[in-house]
């Protein structure tokens, strides 16, 4: 394509039009410079933006008060999940009152669509998307969290304590 | 402070020429958020990539976001050849990494983005925040220049 | 032959009929716990209630016999009302954990709270705490917390297997079932406790906690662990099989099958079974090929065949007749082979009967076998003559038909001495053992829920069996294996 452009007078003017712009550049600056907390730009990994608590990021499986995992494997999260990224084995526990605990608690993060559907379908609030944002990883690591990772990671401090508890339903005659 | 080191790193990476030039493949609502992370409020400009290049031949980075199809593939093929060598692949968003959001829509022919080209980096999400997409972009000039990179040798100083 | 209108249709039904039978006939539910087809009618829980005009109280639809002219209504507002009522006292002590019990989702507790309840409960009172996960026997376990008392499996262990090995226990509230001292429920009727059982009381050690059942689907087929051919469904999912459960025949099985029965998914889960071509091969100091393309073994099978004059066939029970049928019109009809041997397994106990269902013969087309083989005039030999005829070193090359599901053959490692003196044994196959490594061919074959047939059980009934799975993608069966092999031996179709 070939377009033959012609010289205009209005060309000309082009000057003025550098001016005006260099002028509200120049503007933003020196209001950046003399106003920086009210600067619009977050500087990522020093400065964060502060989240709602109800975001809804990286997956937490509670834990009860003695430590050991709260979920009591009844694949509700696994139905509900339009993705079908969450796998899970049960098996039997040598209690009778826990009976059902699961071996193997899976997410493949690479298929979660981060809808909360999961938190929503469970009965004894073992699952809660946590405050994390979606972390980035590079080629060769793990992309299927494992109960490893998703109760005991560091940012949960030994576990996040579940608001169910089986005891207290059973003192109080549930 | 935390500005200080911020523009200090810019500084030294456009004297270095350490920013890379991403070719931007994205489709859907992960588009708004690579829209968001080049814009002011976030600007991944400060942490090392550049605008958006006008040729694939420019870019030395290729981000796919959005679902992919036979044609799409085809397609993503041809531009990662011609990227500037060594090329690298950040993949963006359930979508292209698992399909999972079309797969479970009676979609079948939706192929994953690792499985036609080497992806450097895996960010999850749908959409992943802006925030994941910075930190992909500090892990991808980690896995470029290993070391403390010079705003953690700035901050330790100043500390 | 009194007439019955229950909710204006009309209906005769034989004398003495009960009016629960007679909705069923109509396809009108009622909704019932305690009631069973195959059962004797108990009345213990009162969930049937049905209000019969002319009566001014409600009356139980499973005790009731139909009379002249009763006009019976089973859906209006008292009937629906009283139901919600005994379905609340059924709950009261009922510890609803339902996200961590097998029965969820095949529950009739939850299937009547969404058609009748939908209440909050009114009761103030603690519940009644019981035993939980109590091992009943082998294959059973009882959760007393759940159970409703409804006396179904105590019936069924009086009345069907005369066993008496259950009993309800303890008055009022404490009432629990359990079994007596030193007697526990381990006769070979036990799992159909659990398919009775309306709730989650009695689950099964085998399938419990394997899979939700909402993950399942079912199929009809039939039973390949005997020669009674049970009609069962199978439940299954991408992973693979999981339970088999009967299906209500009353020529054949009635409502029950045994629990050996039950074990007889296993062997077609993928971990079980051969799913490529294996070759022995000589000239790598006997070590074994995989994954050769079967239409490629099978040409090669078919060259071995054709050069080979010391032809033998050995065939077990275990495939459908349309199999035999392609199988001997291939070795009978067109290479006109005379070497037939049927092996035959638990000789001793072949005849016996336990005298509900199982029997000796553990193969399920016994009869087809012998009808196919009388059509093709096949006079074939037993394991002796076989046997006989190797020590006289009469074969060189053996095909063999080899049972699918091993466990029913005690005698399979003993008798597999005999195949390795041959040469050459081509083992069709769809399980996977460790001696097999040394014949010279093992072809993948698929098993009795991949395949579609026809059974023919100890009554000459024939069943239809449908394929329905798909679990090894290389398997064949006897009628592509027969086609592969007349197609490379260059006989006419």
């Amino acid at each position: 394509m070939s377009v033959v452009k012609r010289p205009s007078q209005k060309a000309k003017w082009y000057i003025p039009g550098i001016l005006t712009g260099l002028k509200i550049t120049m503007k933003h600056m020196l209001f950046n410079l003399t106003h920086r907390k009210e600067m619009m730009t977050i500087n990522y990994p020093e400065e964060k933006y502060q989240y709602s608590d109800r975001f809804k990021g990286n997956h937490i499986l509670t834990v009860k008060k003695d430590g050991s995992l709260r979920c009591t494997a009844c694949m509700l999260c696994a139905t509900y999940c339009p993705a079908e990224c969450i796998s899970i084995i049960a098996a039997e526990h040598d209690d009778p009152a826990v009976e059902k605990f699961p071996i193997s608690y899976e997410i493949d993060i690479l298929r979660c669509v981060f809808c909360g559907f999961c938190e929503e379908a469970c009965p004894v609030d073992a699952i809660r998307m946590g405050p994390e944002h979606q972390t980035a990883a590079i080629a060769g690591e793990r992309f299927i969290y494992d109960i490893t990772q998703l109760a005991y990671r560091p940012e949960n401090k030994g576990g996040v304590l579940s608001k169910v508890d089986d005891e207290e339903r059973h003192r109080r005659g549930l | 402070m935390s500005y200080l080191t911020s523009r200090f790193e810019t500084l030294v990476m456009g004297l270095e020429k350490k920013l890379h030039v991403p070719w931007v493949l994205s489709e859907g609502c992960c588009s708004i958020e690579i829209q968001n992370a080049q814009l002011a409020t976030y600007d991944w400009q400060r942490l090392g990539m550049d605008d958006c290049a006008v040729e694939p031949s420019e870019a030395q980075v290729l981000i796919i976001a959005g679902w992919i199809n036979s044609t799409r593939a085809d397609e993503i093929k041809e531009i990662y050849s011609k990227l500037q060598k060594p090329a690298l692949v950040m993949a963006v968003g359930a979508c292209s990494l698992s399909g999972s959001p079309y797969k479970l829509g009676q979609t079948k022919n939706i192929i994953c983005a690792q499985d036609i080209v080497p992806v450097d980096i895996f960010i999850p999400g749908c959409p992943p925040r802006p925030e994941a997409l910075l930190s992909a972009v500090l892990e991808l000039q980690r896995k470029l220049s290993p070391g403390p990179s010079s705003r953690e040798v700035l901050s330790a100083a100043l500390k | 032959m009194p007439k019955v209108t229950i909710n204006g249709k009309s209906i005769d039904v034989e004398a003495g009929t009960s009016v629960i039978k007679a909705a069923q006939l109509l396809d009108i539910p009622i909704a019932h716990y305690c009631w069973h087809e195959g059962l004797s009618v108990a009345g213990a829980c009162r969930m049937c209630l049905i209000e019969v005009e002319k009566n001014p109280k409600l009356q139980i639809a499973c005790n009731l016999p139909v009379t002249e002219g009763m006009i019976v209504h089973t859906d209006n507002e008292k009937v629906r009302d009283a139901v919600k009522w005994s379905l609340d006292f059924h709950l009261i002590n009922h510890p609803l954990d339902c996200p961590i019990c097998d029965q969820a989702g095949e529950c009739k507790l939850q299937d009547y709270y969404m058609n009748y309840g939908l209440y909050n409960p009114e009761m103030a009172e603690r519940k009644q705490k019981k035993n939980k996960a109590v091992s009943l026997g082998d294959r059973v376990v009882l959760d007393q917390e759940r159970c409703i008392l409804c006396s179904r499996c105590v019936r069924f262990t009086n009345e069907v297997t005369k066993t008496y090995e259950l009993g309800i226990f303890n008055r009022g509230d404490r009432s629990v079932l359990s079994t007596f001292e030193n007697r526990p429920l381990n006769n070979n009727y036990s799992l159909n406790t659990v398919d009775i059982c309306p709730v989650g009381a009695l689950t099964s050690k085998d399938f419990r906690f394997k899979q939700r059942v909402w993950f399942l689907k079912d199929f009809d087929s039939v039973c390949n662990g005997c020669s009674t051919g049970c009609n069962v469904k199978i439940s299954y999912n991408n992973n693979g099989v999981f339970r088999v459960r009967p299906r209500v025949n009353k020529e054949i099985n009635g409502f029950w099958m045994c629990d050996e029965g039950r074990d007889v998914y296993k062997f077609v889960n993928r971990e079980y079974r051969l799913d490529q071509v294996v070759e022995r091969r000589d000239d790598f100091a006997g070590a074994s090929v995989k994954g050769k393309p079967v239409a490629l073994a099978l040409q090669e099978i078919g060259h071995k065949i054709k050069d080979s004059q010391k032809l033998a066939v050995v065939v077990t029970a275990q495939y459908t007749v349309e199999e035999y049928e392609a199988f001997f019109e291939l070795f009978s009809g067109k290479l006109k082979s005379t070497k037939f041997y049927v092996w035959v397994n638990n000789e001793e106990t072949f005849e016996s009967f336990d005298g509900l269902l199982l029997r000796g013969d553990k193969n399920p087309n016994t009869n087809g076998l012998i009808k196919t083989m009388k059509k093709f005039g096949i006079k074939a030999g037993l394991w002796k003559d076989f046997e006989a005829a190797v020590v006289k070193n009469e074969f060189q090359l053996a095909v063999v038909a080899a049972p699918e599901n091993q466990n029913v053959y005690p005698e399979l490692n003993s008798r597999l001495a005999t195949f390795e003196k041959l040469e050459d044994v081509v083992w069709l196959s769809s399980c996977v053992n460790d001696r097999f490594k040394n014949f010279r061919w093992q072809i993948p074959m698929k098993s009795y829920v991949e395949k579609s047939g026809t059974f023919i059980n100890f009554k000459g009934v024939e069943q239809k069996i449908k394929a329905s799975v798909k679990i090894i993608p290389d398997a064949i069966d006897l009628i592509q294996l027969s086609a592969g092999l007349s197609e490379s031996i260059g006989v006419a179709r």
